[in-house]
């Protein structure tokens, strides 16, 4: 059992969450277990600690959510066989992008950046199991092989340039159209690398239509489409306003699940309940780690910050091979002197950076930090040994989808192939 | 013309109406016109198989059907839309295939209907090879002229649900009908919401008793069927055996071709066809709910010829034996040989008798009985 997964604030077992749960381990399995030397069916280990999280207890009566119905995403919820967690996230991008053509989001985006795009697109896939979640990753190595592909043709050119098909392109169908069919020839194999797969006609005729887009993928741009369709014409105002309506939430969902973890956070001999929690996983995988490679810990939000509590204070013990913190407050935490560093001075100009020293059961540690995520937060100028890994989406809503979207885990594989290099 | 035959009214007959469409004139890449359906139209690019399907039944009813005993062929409908023209030969030389658009389809239909018609005693067959998609729970045909209206896009699609419920006021008890299309959704494919197809003709409000009138589709509602470029379909080659003998049952001295278990039967050849390499899911044929009934297409007077595949138990000691296949006078031999032995034999009790000329397993040997559709025979044999 080579991979924990410590989850973020606000998740709580249940339909939508399993869902969710099921495509983030997909991919996990066709990106990151690969780059970690693990075979793609070894167990992916996932301590739920949400149960002991914060529970409010009016349902959120307090959170100012009225203005949420707005953009009507509530009732866009079961567009395409999409989840209700999926609803509140389409509000979310309905808040953060300004929507002057419903049927041209994702075009939009792209011209931005196509990764976006794209990861965009796979957060709305609704969950498939069987052959039908073979097609999903397939597809999805097949959209990273050559989206990276391009990426790495034109470093640091811009999207037009590296995509010249997209100044053609006027929609979001045509978008998609397009980029399916552009990427007919790659693939992303397991060793991280972008791989043609030959051109040649295929000895085999569709008798309603060759090569179509695959219809999970009309269903999340249809998802998209519909739920943002309702919010053109909304005013600059009500978009702030719902915007700041999600944020809240998040916060409310931070501070609620920061403020249950320290309030109960335990001490050494007795640590609380989500420290428990977690901890037993990582002694599960810990004695595994023998047989099944390096133990890698990937941890979300405020998952990274019981994940590093629970390995530098209460299970120094365990070692970790590779810690991997995603939008996180580690950072913050630790320079509120909310995670036992109290002691240590501010650094003096000039001084470099690196204060506290990450014990040595902390083998590598990669902080994953987008700066337009608002819950995301810098460790590398607190901590001595932690790389921050600035990933950039250019998209607010990305922080409760990170684990969904191929790209995310494709540029994930690539840092963590390296740090156990 | 599309009629390439027509061979007088004798008192039974079967009337058949072959129809594929290679070509459409308003799909594809370049040809697809800008409206709501383009993004659709332009993924229905043009095809190679239907024409090679539609022209193999065609000629496999002119060898076949045309001096049966049982119900001769009456008529043959053959219409063909293919990039070039296409001309076709009934036995009387060379004769232009006309294309399969709306109207034209829809002519021919009648004609084909009106011959059915004559006599309750005669058998309606009816092939289609093209593309095809579902609206709702109906399958939808789509002919050569589909999307000439870009704002009603399936105008010129055939309602094959609707023309079927037409087809029980229809005197001819047994009606087959053998689709080879794609029959995914068509609605999650577009932004708007599809218009109808069309039926050829419309189901009368009086009583009409449902006939022997098997349905078979190539795939399951929802799912995509897939062909080789540019050769028949295994669809359509697996609706031949059948019709050939291999969807038979021995009837006294007869062997009856029946609509009972046709869609079981087609299946069944389907998936012993298919490459043990292939990839994917295997396609599924579907009778669609349809009401097969039970009554007689076709009558041979000999016994069919059975695929089968045999080997032994344990499987290494296929690679040694000498097998025989007896059966009467008649005897099918195999050498040794690594892999199971494949071939066709007449329906019927055999007697398989297995040596080893290494002498590294005791002889055996066993009845088999090989019916249609196919046989597997594992003879279990012991190690000396």
């Amino acid at each position: 059992m080579p991979l924990v997964y410590v989850h973020g604030v606000g998740n709580r077992s249940g339909n939508a969450y399993d869902t969710w749960a099921r495509q983030r381990d997909d991919l996990f399995r066709e990106f990151v277990l690969p780059a970690m030397g693990a075979q793609p069916d070894d167990a992916i280990l996932s301590p739920d600690w949400g149960s002991d999280g914060a529970r409010l207890r009016w349902s959120g009566a307090s959170l100012p959510a009225e203005q949420i119905e707005i953009l009507g995403s509530e009732t866009g919820s079961n567009v395409g066989g999409s989840t209700s967690s999926d609803g509140s996230f389409l509000t979310e991008v309905a808040a953060h992008e300004v929507v002057d053509n419903p049927d041209a989001v994702l075009r939009s985006i792209a011209t931005r950046d196509v990764s976006s795009a794209l990861d965009l697109l796979f957060s709305l896939v609704p969950s498939a199991t069987g052959e039908e979640s073979a097609r999903t990753r397939a597809a999805a190595r097949r959209l990273v092989g050559y989206c990276r592909f391009r990426e790495r043709l034109h470093p640091g050119q811009d999207q037009v340039r590296r995509y010249p098909w997209l100044a053609s392109v006027v929609d979001d169908e045509a978008f998609l159209d397009r980029l399916w069919a552009e990427s007919s020839r790659w693939t992303f194999d397991h060793t991280g690398a972008s791989t043609p797969i030959g051109q040649q006609e295929s000895a085999v005729e569709v008798l309603g239509g060759r090569d179509q887009l695959p219809a999970w993928l009309s269903r999340a741009r249809r998802s998209l489409r519909n739920a943002l369709a309702r919010g053109v014409g909304s005013s600059a105002s009500a978009v702030v306003v719902t915007a700041r309506a999600l944020l809240g939430q998040q916060l409310a969902q931070l501070a609620g699940d920061a403020l249950v973890y320290l309030g109960q956070r335990g001490d050494v001999g007795s640590p609380g309940s989500i420290a428990r929690t977690v901890a037993t996983a990582i002694e599960s995988a810990h004695g595994g780690r023998g047989q099944s490679g390096p133990l890698v810990i990937v941890a979300h939000s405020l998952g990274g910050v019981i994940a590093y509590d629970v390995l530098t204070r209460f299970r120094p013990d365990l070692t970790a091979d590779l810690l991997v913190t995603v939008g996180s407050q580690v950072g913050l935490f630790a320079e509120l002197a909310l995670l036992g560093a109290e002691e240590l001075d501010p650094p003096a100009s000039g001084a470099p950076p690196g204060q506290i020293e990450v014990p040595p059961n902390v083998r590598n540690w990669l902080n994953v930090v987008d700066w337009a995520d608002p819950l995301a937060f810098h460790a590398e100028r607190i901590f001595d040994r932690v790389t921050d890994y600035r990933y950039r989406t250019s998209a607010v809503w990305a922080h409760t989808t990170y684990l969904r979207q191929p790209m995310f885990h494709a540029r994930l594989a690539d840092r963590i192939r390296k740090a156990l290099a | 013309m599309t009629t390439v035959l027509e061979s007088g009214l004798a008192s039974q007959q079967t009337h058949a109406l072959v129809i594929a469409v290679d070509h459409y004139l308003f799909c594809g890449p370049e040809r697809s016109r800008p409206g709501p359906f383009q993004h659709y139209a332009k993924h229905l690019t043009d095809l190679s198989s239907p024409s090679e399907s539609a022209t193999t039944v065609a000629t496999w009813l002119c060898d076949h059907l045309i001096d049966d005993p049982y119900r001769p062929l009456g008529s043959l409908e053959l219409l063909i839309s293919a990039r070039q023209p296409m001309q076709f030969d009934a036995g009387s030389g060379p004769a232009p295939v006309e294309g399969a658009t709306f109207q034209q389809t829809e002519d021919a239909f009648n004609r084909w209907y009106d011959r059915c018609d004559r006599n309750p005693d005669n058998v309606a067959l009816l092939f289609f090879f093209g593309h095809g998609c579902r609206i709702g729970q109906d399958d939808v045909l789509l002919l050569a002229d589909v999307g000439s209206n870009p704002n009603a896009f399936f105008t010129n699609a055939w309602d094959f649900r609707r023309t079927q419920l037409a087809m029980r006021d229809c005197r001819c008890q047994t009606q087959c009908s053998f689709i080879d299309t794609c029959r995914s959704n068509v609605e999650e494919q577009l932004d708007v919401v599809p218009d109808s197809a069309r039926s050829f003709r419309q189901p009368s409000t009086t009583f009409a008793p449902r006939k022997h009138a098997p349905m078979v589709y190539s795939t399951t509602a929802g799912a995509d069927a897939l062909t080789p470029r540019g050769r028949p379909s295994p669809f359509a080659l697996a609706v031949l055996d059948a019709l050939s003998g291999l969807a038979a049952v021995e009837t006294n001295q007869y062997w009856e071709v029946r609509t009972a278990d046709l869609a079981t039967t087609i299946n069944r050849v389907l998936q012993w066809n298919r490459h043990p390499d292939s990839e994917g899911e295997p396609q599924v044929a579907d009778s669609g709910g349809s009401h097969p009934g039970d009554s007689v297409i076709r009558v041979l007077r000999e016994a069919p010829q059975v695929p089968f595949r045999i080997t032994c138990a344990p499987e290494e000691a296929i690679a040694s034996a000498q097998l025989r296949l007896c059966r009467a006078a008649e005897e099918l031999v195999r050498s040794p040989c690594p892999e199971p032995w494949q071939g066709r034999a007449p329906a019927g009790e055999h007697q398989l008798k297995a040596g080893f000329p290494l002498g590294d397993y005791h002889s055996r040997e066993a009845p088999v009985g090989i019916r249609p559709p196919n046989r597997t025979y594992a003879l279990e044999v012991r190690p000396v």
